[in-house]
């Protein structure tokens, strides 16, 4: 267990950029937008009468007409609309950390250093998987939270300033803590759905001699198309249903409260900009979309392209005429 | 003691070319071997074997283990240095020895660090700022701190300069060698190693053209210088190789007593590198 540990330790080290360095920018450009957004809006305005700027008189509209509904409805667009950029950037980072982490040390010659080491290649590659599933959503979820509680300040006391209340207008119907832990069950049925775009992506990683990206695009594109155009396996729809795990998914596994689970599905967005009383059943929805037969197949073809991916490791010898 | 690498028609092919044409061989502990042979004659993919990092046909055992099915097992008394450059450029010395420290049962990390404050390698260096020696430097401390019983190097000065060149073979020599582990080393830079090796194998086309130790090439190969009136005495000898240098012949001679060379002419001790271009150029002597 502690050499599994220090096998995702070294993932981190390998990849500070992406785990790390990206949220603290991210939170951080966002911090310093909402900053000068809240200054430059003031100046901005223009006075009627010399009385109050139109920041100044939406903030009192908005704290004597606007229902508690209302403005929870405004903070959850604030606290929504962050966490779907969050879990689109993490989403990028993670296909293309899985994309090289089997590829690029073969790539720099690294993988004999790493393999001249008492160290599985099974614990190698689920120790790509774990940081993959577990450390990538852990380190953005604990980098939102933190991003959000600085925002929520931030945005009070940009209110503050212009003269409204905080605590009637940000800080009271706010629901920070029912939003996050809602989330955390949105990522852990994200990282099941995209199960088997992250062993696809492994599985290529460990293969492919070079260009791992066009690979991983093209061989399911590629499927797809001569299924179409010959409908030589179209009782069996081997390419279609790739497609539909992967690069679908592609798409849909963006962010943790946009995806859909299939195409017959109409109610797929759960909404990103408050979508009121959507919010408050995601749990239960969530629940239901977990116990799903297009979940669970998802998630038996990403065990065996892992699975896949292992072996490949196992075998792959690239420098084969010395 | 039982042999710490054994293969008996060890074979592996890439389509039609057989880069390992049934190997048969076998390393005793304690002994510091020399592998060599040229360029794709197959001496990498025989290590490469060894150290369960290709599939083979035939067997191949290690420390009696199968080194591919065995690979990680095995890799806790075996230790690997490939040519310079395969520790990861993108991480730091401190990093590297953590790593190692916690997967690898018999590392000594104290030890490590004792080695390289004696270098200019600093922890928090990343390795893609060090010199190639220190590179070197590095992969030697890890791999002198740990206890094991195979040390695997293949070309490991490649592209050094001379002072480190002499310095890796020295620490490895009088800190790392004890008596009981065994080295086995693949250079082309065969001159560098000769005198501390104990054992000599000649590779070519994926076959073992010779297999001896050090004092077996002393006992049995010796260069004649022959002044041009003994020629022909030494021509119905049958030389290995023979060729020409400031006005007289040198021959190589394989198996004949000191007492019938001594006729010929003046005899020189045999270096590895002129045995090695007999056996290359000459075919079977």
């Amino acid at each position: 267990m502690n050499q599994f540990i220090t096998l995702v330790k070294r993932e981190y080290w390998e990849h500070r950029g992406g785990f790390f360095k990206t949220p603290l920018w991210l939170s951080g450009i966002f911090l310093v937008l909402v900053l000068m957004a809240g200054i430059t809006g003031e100046s901005a305005m223009i006075r009627f009468d010399g009385s109050e700027s139109m920041v100044e008189g939406g903030l009192k509209y908005l704290e004597t007409q606007a229902t508690a509904e209302q403005l929870r409805m405004g903070t959850d667009a604030l606290l929504y609309g962050t966490g779907a950029i969050f879990s689109v950037v993490m989403f990028i980072v993670v296909v293309f950390y899985c994309l090289g982490s089997l590829y690029d040390d073969r790539r720099d010659r690294s993988v004999l250093f790493w393999r001249s080491l008492p160290v599985s290649d099974m614990n190698t590659v689920l120790s790509k998987v774990a940081t993959a599933l577990l450390l990538a959503p852990a380190i953005y979820m604990v980098a939102l939270i933190l991003f959000q509680l600085l925002l929520l300040g931030l945005v009070g006391v940009i209110v503050l300033f212009k003269g409204g209340s905080p605590m009637t207008l940000i800080w009271g119907p706010a629901e920070p803590l029912s939003y996050w832990s809602r989330i955390i069950g949105a990522i852990v049925l994200q990282s099941l759905w995209v199960l088997p775009l992250y062993g696809w992506l492994l599985l290529v990683s460990a293969w492919a001699r070079s260009k791992p990206f066009l690979w991983a695009l093209m061989v399911p594109v590629a499927l797809s198309l001569l299924e179409i155009w010959f409908h030589a396996t179209a009782s069996l729809k081997i390419g279609h249903r790739l497609y539909d795990l992967l690069l679908s998914r592609l798409t849909t596994g963006l962010s943790p409260i946009s995806w859909r689970m299939s195409e017959d599905d109409d109610t797929m967005t759960v909404g990103s900009a408050g979508a009121g009383e959507g919010l408050s059943t995601e749990w239960s929805v969530i629940i239901e979309r977990l116990w799903t037969a297009d979940m669970w197949v998802g998630v038996i073809v990403g065990v065996a392209f892992i699975a896949g991916a292992i072996w490949i490791r196992r075998y792959r010898d690239d420098s084969a005429t010395e | 003691m039982s042999a710490v690498i054994h293969a008996s028609g060890l074979t592996k092919r890439f389509g039609s070319k057989f880069a390992l044409d049934g190997v048969n061989l076998d390393v005793q502990p304690g002994r510091i071997v020399g592998l060599i042979g040229p360029n794709g004659a197959g001496k990498t993919t025989a290590l490469k074997a060894m150290l369960g990092l290709t599939p083979f046909d035939g067997t191949l055992e290690v420390l009696g283990r199968d080194p591919f099915r065995e690979r990680h097992e095995l890799m806790q008394d075996v230790c690997f240095i490939a040519d310079v450059a395969v520790l990861p450029r993108w991480i730091k010395v401190g990093e590297v020895i953590e790593y190692v420290a916690s997967v690898h049962p018999r590392f000594d990390r104290s030890q490590c660090k004792a080695v390289l404050s004696k270098t200019q390698v600093g922890m928090k260096q990343r390795v893609r700022e060090l010199s190639k020696g220190m590179v070197v430097q590095l992969h030697l401390a890890i791999v002198m701190a740990i206890d094991a019983r195979l040390l695997v190097l293949d070309e490991p000065t490649l592209g050094l300069d001379i002072l480190y060149r002499k310095r890796f073979y020295e620490q490895l020599l009088n800190d790392y060698f004890d008596g009981e582990r065994t080295i086995l080393i693949t250079t082309h830079q065969v001159e560098e190693i000769e005198h501390l090796l104990t054992d000599l194998i000649f590779i070519k086309d994926g076959k073992i053209v010779l297999n001896t130790s050090m004092e077996d090439v002393a006992a049995r190969y010796h260069q004649v210088l022959v002044p041009a009136d003994r020629m022909e005495a030494a021509r119905a000898m049958k030389p290995l190789t023979e060729r020409r240098q400031l006005g007289r012949t040198v021959c190589l001679f394989g198996g004949n007593s000191e007492a019938e060379l001594a006729e010929l002419g003046e005899i020189h001790p045999v270096s590895v590198a002129d045995l090695f271009v007999a056996y290359m150029e000459g075919g079977q002597p």
